[in-house]
This record gives structure tokens, C-alpha cells and sequence, in this order.
């Protein structure tokens, strides 16, 4: 019954992208895979500290590297892969990057 | 209190003696240095008021100190807490650096030399870093950090001679610029350079010790210093290829479902072919039956009659049915040890190769369902190793609510590897069905625990941040020293438990108690389980440590039937006396008191209900209608995940914008 969890979550939920209004931009969930993007916003200071450690910082340019459906959000910076978690990542604004 | 921090200090240090502190990142190969320069004599202690260990050593007349693997030193977690006070307090830190990382490890290089402390660093996994295309520049690294840096091949001793060698040539290097300005008004009111540091990057330990109040300046400092870390970074690393190699390819198949979920369920039936059929069926009989039962046993019992009837009192308690002598030796040495040591083969496997984060990314989405983040898979399946370890690692967690229910599902369905492999050692003669059934019945009760937690429980399951080192091989000399050192430690650990279980058995038995226990308890095992009335004394031993339990399972006649419900009883049973110490300590008493007494409600609650359904779906027959139990236990399971979801949908909650 969880593996439920897959069904009908393709589609970006919580993305703003796909909304009518003038968004603030777009968020890291909405990426797919191979895009890049310039984070410009990272919601909680605990999380921004964390982040700054593993080298993803407020500014950085990040590749998407995978997308696990319904799950986390696999990121890269050079050699450096991190995964975020599908929640955090519909927090963390972001602009594209197109390649 | 300025002189409150020496408090701190936890390892004896003889007067004179320098401390030589090793920090490094997770998985750097820190374990390695610290063997090569302590040699054989370590002493192992707790930090004050937690049940982390900190190993420390002697290299002549100073002393060696290991920290916990961190990304940077704060007050994040308990791990870093305790790098961060062992840290501050060092003479001169030997920094271990991974060649091939070196974007994420520098970050607490940066932050250490910060700190003022004279730094020297052993630049590892240099061979890591060749083959996946990266050169370092080690003489430019050295003349930016402003300390000295020695490549390294730890895991082939490799420029090990050197370090130590050189150990003392470390020296302060440059720190962050404009850290220094800002460093100067705080540093004349405490101590060092280190706790000025941390105070103006905000740890409000530190700066209670000071009576200061914490800086808000952490996001600036760090933000300097990655900026600083990017620059060196981009000075010194050349990438001389960029080919996606076979371990890059193999990692993202293990994050995509399509592909990750075969190779995990591949992972996982390789494991139980060589644990469950091989070591727990082949080894075990020549181990158990061969050489114990049938050489060991018999040599001592004859021994031990010269001295003493066998009849008497002593003689029963040494080699008699539960002997300590006999039994114990036989279950720890001839069935345990063999399973024990098959599992922490793979775990250590698992660890090394990198495969665990991307398992923990893989089942994020699942385990959030159960009220974790995917983290939380990690300790779940250093359970399958041993679950009062994998209690410990439940700090890695970020929040105390996902401890709460880590260590909860930890205690009631995760078996560990002793008692694990006795029980695919039963279950594999029984055939897959009843395989099937034990493992839907603990699943769904793991499903139904966590959901009900997440449900009762204030909050949200934290987010999911976590880093994915780069696959690699294992190397085999490395995983057989892990295995072997935890083996070693399940026998110190396990061994006088065994013991004090074989003798109060024992003395039961001899005074008639044992009996009285049986008839006492024969409605439950009897009445609702369904099992013969000698059930209850694998029960009683189950209280000391559930593996022993499940080996006094082996000791009865069962059929199928009872044999599964036997085994799902004795699975879901009450923590080991160890777990439930370190529970106690990790916890509040009343937490832990509630896991215990819950753990046994619901042994005996599932355990009784399996067989209850078995007798009303197939009323007399010993065989186990295996299809509809398993059909009424999922609707069981289903049922309580639906109403939990029923309740969260009506309760408020605080949920996250968009």
C-alpha cells in the first residue's frame, strides 16, 4: 500500500512552475534530469549550513544528476553528488540554467 | 567558568605527553592511520553522558586520540560535539583528507586551521583519485592550507612511514581571510584562538562556558571560508578525464527504482543464500554438530564427571542440558559465532562500497510513510548486524523524534544477525511460503509501528540531505579486519550475557522453577500461541538476549506452523539486555521502559494472532493455510495505515508552503 506512494506523483506537485501566477521563480524539483541551475535560495539556516559543507552554496551553479520518482533530488557540483530530500528540494529556488 | 572546559578531557594524558588529535571526514580511512600509529594497545572509553567511543593510543610518550568522522566541527550532532571538544583541546591535528573528495573534506581542513591548531595533512586515497581522473597539486595545497600535506595510500601503507615521520613538523596554517580581525576583540576573553572561533560562528556550548553570548556570524564565516575552499580547490585539482566509469554507471542504477530495486533485492538474496543456506546449514552442522556436540561436548562432560557427578547440583549447572559449560560454549561458539561473522562480512561490504546512501536515497520516499527520512534505513539495517550498535548510530539522525522511532522499530522488529541466522536456518527447511509469511508478518508490523509512531508523534520527518560518496570497490583485507574486530566484540559482548542466562536457566531448572514457569505460562504458549509448553523456557532465555531465545527453539519439536509462530513471536520479543541498557541511557526511563513492555505486548499479541488464524482458517490441521493469514494480515496492516492517515488528514498540521 505504500509502494501506492508512486502512482500519480509523476507530475511535478508543489512545483510552481506550472502555476498561472507570477511565480518567484522556479524550484530545485522542478529541474530534470542533465539540467543545471543557480540556486538562489535555501529555506532553513541549519540546512544552508549543512549544504555550505558539502560545497552547495547560495549562488553555486548544480547539476541534476538523477531524479528518483516521488523521492529525492540526486545534485552534483563537480565531483560532489548530494541528494535532497523531494520536500526540501520544492523549498530551494532556483533559476535554469539552460545548457 | 573559564576553566570549565578542561572538564571535558576524558582520556588520561600522562603529564608532558602531547595530544595528537586524528580528524578527518566519514570513511576517510581515519581507522587506519590511528592502527598504524598506536599499534596493538588501545584503550577504548565513553564521552561523559553518551555511549560513543573514543579509541586512544600511545606513539611513544604521546598520546593518539580518534574523533568521529564529521564534516565540520559544531554542535550539529553528538559526533561533532565531541570532535569538536577533542579538537580544541589538541596539541596538533593530523587531518586525513580525501584526495578524491577534496571539495567537501577541505571545508574542515579550512575550519581547523582556523582554529589555530598546528595542522598536518595526510592527503588519502590518492590511488581513488588517479583512477577517477583527478590530479592533486600537492606542493600548491601545501603553500595554500600553509601547513604540510603528504599524499597517502593508507589501506596499502603507502606514505604511512611519512607521516609519522613528519608528524611534528605540523604548524598553523593561513586561516579564512578577515577571520583574523574579527577573531582579535573575542580572543583576549577566553582562551584560545578555537573557542573564539566557534563562539563567534555561534556554538552555544562554548560560549556558555565562557558566559558569552553565542555570535550569529556562522552563515558569514562559512560562507568565506567555502568560498576560500572553492578557490584552493580550483588551484589544485586538474581533472585529467571525465569518463563516467563502471562504478559511476553502477551508482545511478542503484538510485533508479527500475534498476535499484532488483539490485537491492539481489543484494539482499545473496545474503541469505550465503547466510541462511550456507553458513546457517553447512558450516553450522559441521561446526555445531561435528565439532562441538559431537567432540567438545562429550570431552568435557567426561572431564568435568571426573571431578564431580554429573547428577549433582554443579554438575547439572556446568554441563548439564543448559550447561555453562556445555550449551553456552556450544550456541555462542558452534551457532552464533559462524552466523555473527557472515553477516558483518556483508555489512562491512555495504559499508565500504557506498552502497548505503544510496540505499537510504533510494527508500527515502517509503520510509517517510514510517515517519523517517531514508537516513533512517541506515541504522534499520546495521540492526540486521546487531541492534544495540545500530541503537548507538541512531545520533546520525537529525532529529529526536526520528530517534524515538528509529530506535523503537530497532528494539520491536529488526532481528540481528544471531538471531537472524538461526532463524532463516529454521525457516529455510520450511520451504518459501512459510518464508514469505514471517517475513509480510514483521514487515507489516514495522509498517504498522512506524505508521502509528508518525501519526502519535508531534512534528514532520526531517528532510533528507545526505552525501553520496563515490562507489568503490571494497577492499577484502579491510572488510575481513571489520568483520573480524566486530566478531570479536559480539563474543565480548555476548559471552558473560550467555552465561548469566545458562546459569539462572539452569538453577530454574534444578529447584523446580522451570517447571512451575512452563505450567505457569502454558496458557499463553499453549492456550494462544499453540506451541509446546517447553516453549516458555526459549523465552525466558529470549529476556536475556533474543538470539538465545531462537536457539532454544532449535532444541524443540515443532511443526511448520508452530514453528513460524514461534519465530515471529521470539523476532518481535523484547530487546537483548544490552540493547535495552543502551536504550536506557540513550533515552528517557520511561521511553525505554514503554519499548521493552510494548515489545512484548506485540510478541505475544502478532505471534498469538498468526496462530489464532492459522486454527480458524484450517481448524485441526497442522499445516499452516499460508495464503489467507497472509491475505488477513495485510488487510490488518492496511487497515491501521488507512486510519492513520484518516487521523493526520483531520489534524492540523504544520506544513510546509506550496
Amino acid at each position: 500500500m505504500i509502494l501506492d506512494g508512486h502512482k500519480g506523483r509523476k507530475r511535478c506537485h508543489g512545483c510552481r512552475c506550472s502555476q498561472e501566477q507570477p511565480s518567484p521563480g522556479m524550484t530545485l524539483d522542478c529541474l530534470k534530469k542533465g539540467q543545471c541551475c543557480r540556486i538562489i535560495s535555501i529555506p532553513s539556516e541549519i540546512v544552508r549550513a549543512q549544504a555550505l559543507r558539502f560545497g552547495i552554496a547560495e549562488g553555486e551553479i548544480v547539476t541534476c544528476r538523477e531524479k528518483v520518482p516521488a523521492g529525492p533530488v540526486v545534485i552534483a557540483k563537480n565531483r560532489q553528488e548530494i541528494a535532497v530530500g523531494r520536500k526540501l528540494a520544492q523549498q530551494i529556488q532556483v533559476t535554469e540554467i539552460p545548457s | 567558568m573559564p576553566a570549565c572546559h578542561k572538564c571535558h578531557q576524558q582520556v588520561n594524558i600522562p603529564s608532558g605527553a602531547r595530544k595528537i588529535v586524528l580528524a578527518g571526514n566519514p570513511n576517510t580511512g581515519k581507522s587506519v592511520f590511528f592502527n598504524y600509529l598506536t599499534g596493538m594497545y588501545v584503550d577504548v572509553s565513553n564521552y561523559p553522558g553518551t555511549t560513543l567511543e573514543i579509541y586512544s593510543g600511545r606513539l611513544d610518550s604521546d598520546v593518539v586520540i580518534d574523533t568521529p568522522g564529521v564534516y565540520g566541527i559544531s554542535s550539529f550532532n553528538d559526533e561533532e560535539r565531541i570532535a569538536r571538544d577533542i579538537i580544541l583541546s589538541a596539541d596538533l591535528v593530523l587531518n586525513i583528507v580525501s584526495a578524491a573528495h577534496l571539495e567537501r573534506d577541505l571545508f574542515l581542513t579550512q575550519q581547523i586551521i582556523d582554529t589555530g591548531v598546528p595542522v598536518i595533512v595526510a592527503l588519502n586515497m590518492m590511488d581513488d583519485a588517479r583512477k577517477s581522473g583527478i590530479a592533486v597539486d600537492v606542493a600548491r595545497l601545501s603553500e595554500l592550507l600553509g601547513v604540510p600535506v603528504i599524499p597517502t595510500v593508507a589501506v596499502k601503507k603507502e606514505g604511512l612511514d611519512r607521516v609519522k615521520a613528519e608528524l611534528f613538523t605540523a604548524r598553523p596554517g593561513h586561516a579564512t581571510p578577515g577571520l583574523a580581525e574579527d577573531l582579535a576583540q573575542l580572543v583576549n576573553r577566553v582562551d584560545t584562538l578555537g573557542e573564539a572561533l566557534l563562539i563567534l560562528e555561534g556554538d552555544p556550548v562554548i560560549a556558555a562556558r565562557h558566559g558569552c553570548e553565542p555570535g550569529t556570524r556562522q552563515e558569514e564565516i562559512y560562507r568565506r571560508r567555502r568560498e576560500r575552499v572553492n578557490e584552493i580547490y580550483r588551484q589544485v585539482v586538474r581533472e585529467t578525464s571525465r569518463g563516467a566509469g563502471f562504478g559511476t554507471i553502477l551508482g545511478r542504477w542503484m538510485l533508479r527504482p527500475l534498476t535499484g530495486i532488483p539490485i537491492l533485492f539481489l543484494a539482499l538474496w545473496t545474503m541469505y543464500e550465503a547466510i541462511g543456506v550456507f553458513i546457517a546449514g553447512t558450516v553450522v552442522g559441521i561446526t555445531e554438530e561435528t565439532v562441538m556436540q559431537g567432540i567438545y561436548e562429550p570431552a568435557v562432560r567426561q572431564f568435568v564427571g571426573l571431578l564431580i557427578p554429573q547428577s549433582s547440583v554443579p554438575g547439572a549447572i556446568l554441563v548439564g542440558e543448559f550447561g555453562l559449560l556445555t550449551m553456552t560454549v556450544t550456541y555462542l561458539f558452534g551457532l552464533l559465532m559462524p552466523l555473527v561473522a557472515g553477516f558483518y562480512f556483508f555489512l562491512s561490504l555495504f559499508e565500504d562500497s557506498g552502497y548505503l546512501p544510496r540505499i537510504a536515497t533510494l527508500v527515502d520516499r517509503l520510509l517517510t510513510a514510517i515517519g523517517l527520512n531514508g537516513r533512517g534505513v541506515i541504522p534499520l539495517i546495521l540492526g540486521f548486524g546487531c541492534v544495540t550498535m545500530a541503537t548507538i548510530t541512531t545520533r546520525l539522525l537529525s532529529s529526536e523524534r526520528e530517534r524515538l522511532i528509529a530506535i523503537f522499530l530497532l528494539g520491536l522488529t529488526i532481528p540481528c544477525s544471531a538471531q537472524l541466522g538461526v532463524i532463516a536456518g529454521m525457516l529455510a527447511g520450511l520451504g518459501p511460503q512459510y518464508i514469505t509469511l514471517y517475513v509480510l508478518v514483521i514487515f507489516g508490523v514495522l509498517v504498522m509501528a512506524g505508521t502509528l509512531l508518525t501519526t502519535l508523534l508531534p512534528g514532520e520527518p526531517a528532510h533528507l540531505l545526505i552525501d553520496l560518496p563515490p562507489l568503490r570497490l571494497p577492499r577484502l583485507d579491510n572488510v575481513l579486519k571489520k568483520t573480524a574486530t566486530k566478531s570479536f566484540h559480539f563474543l565480548r559482548e555476548a559471552a558473560p550475557l550467555f552465561a548469566l542466562g545458562a546459569l539462572l536457566i539452569s538453577i530454574f531448572q534444578v529447584t523446580g522453577i522451570l517447571t512451575f514457569l512452563q505450567n505457569t505460562l502454558a496458557p499463553v504458549t499453549v492456550g494462544w500461541l499453540n506451541l509446546p509448553r517447553e516453549a516458555a523456557t526459549a523465552f525466558i532465555m529470549g529476556i536475556v538476549r533474543r538470539d538465545f531465545g531462537a536457539a532454544g527453539l532449535t532444541a524443540l519439536e515443532l511443526n511448520p506452523l508452530q514453528t513460524v509462530v514461534a519465530l515471529i513471536t521470539i523476532t518481535l520479543f523484547v530487546p537483548c539486555i544490552a540493547s535495552i541498557l543502551v536504550i536506557f541511557k540513550e533515552r528517557t526511563k520511561k521511553e525505554a521502559a514503554l519499548i521493552w513492555g510494548s515489545s512484548l505486548a506485540a510478541a505475544f499479541l502478532i505471534g498469538g494472532l498468526t496462530a489464532q488464524l492459522a486454527r480458524f482458517f484450517n481448524p485441526g490441521g497442522e499445516n499452516l493455510p499460508v495464503a489467507p493469514v497472509m491475505l488477513a494480515f495485510a488487510a490488518l496492516t492496511a487497515a491501521v495505515v488507512g486510519l492513520c492517515l484518516l487521523v493526520r488528514r483531520f489534524r492540523p498540521t504544520t506544513n510546509f508552503p506550496g
